[in-house]
């Protein structure tokens, strides 16, 4: 049941393009979603909204379905998300990714450092 | 439809166009908000050269990381503009995208953007003449040999 949405981030860049960062909580999991595209222009942003919404969670699990594109620095801000959690004992997972974040993922060969698996599954 | 066609029946582009090669120029400043209409260019770039949609998502990151890779190097007392210079022929895009770097920059070959860019185009070639630093990107349809 999700309990709360609440998109604190809404940016409109220079080619029109939406990227939005929402959290909610599900099931009493912390759910982040992420719209739009996850580039060198906008993974700072993502950053602090997903800094904001953790607090001090241990777990988090990103809805990624909505990401239309993500570059090395996409990668990166979820590499320094995942190992935050890791470093406090948590955990980061995935509701599920788009065809963008999963092309990035298995050509760094980065997928199942983050559970996924073939075809845009991810780990129970 | 027939492979290299765009509207069913209205034949491959490559038989209707008035041209053999085409060359695009984009100017935008070097700012990480302007890596995104290069994106777009690449994606209508790589349409116009007919080449393949994984082909075309592919070098769109490309294109992204080569940006990334370069946007550093731009020397703040030069004109800060990204240049992005698209050669389109039948099949076949190369895209030079250039900048005017601090004396002596070069692109970091250690960091996660060159992994990406150089596994997408193992050809990809860095240049460096006097102030300006390049990367050419060439991406050939899929199936057809270079």
């Amino acid at each position: 049941v999700t309990l709360l949405v609440s998109f604190t981030s809404i940016r409109l860049a220079a080619t029109v393009t939406v990227f939005q960062v929402g959290s909610s909580t599900h099931s009493g999991e912390l759910v982040v979603s992420v719209v739009g595209e996850l580039d060198l222009a906008s993974t700072d942003e993502f950053l602090a909204e997903v800094n904001d919404a953790v607090g001090d969670e241990q777990n988090l699990k990103l809805d990624l379905s909505g990401v239309t594109f993500m570059d090395s620095t996409g990668l990166g801000a979820l590499i320094k998300v995942r190992n935050r959690l890791v470093d406090r004992g948590g955990a980061l997972s995935f509701v599920a990714v788009s065809a963008a974040v999963e092309r990035v993922l298995t050509l760094t060969g980065m997928a199942e450092t983050f559970g996924l698996e073939p075809e845009g599954q991810v780990d129970a | 439809m027939n492979e290299g066609e765009l509207v069913p029946g209205v034949g491959p582009l490559s038989d209707r166009r008035e041209w053999d090669v085409a060359t695009i120029k984009i100017e935008v400043p070097a700012l990480p908000d302007f890596v995104a209409p290069l994106r777009s260019a690449t994606r209508s770039a790589s349409a116009l050269a007919d080449l393949a949609v994984d082909d075309i998502e592919e070098l769109q990151i490309a294109v992204d990381e080569a940006a990334t890779l370069l946007l550093p190097l731009v020397d703040p007392r030069g004109p800060r503009m990204l240049e992005a210079r698209f050669q389109i022929g039948d099949g076949e895009v190369q895209i030079s995208l250039a900048v005017y770097a601090v004396a002596g920059a070069d692109v970091d070959r250690t960091g996660m953007a060159w992994i990406m860019l150089s596994a997408l185009d193992p050809s990809v070639d860095v240049r460096s003449e006097s102030d300006c630093v390049t990367i050419v990107i060439t991406r050939v349809r899929s199936g057809r040999s270079q």
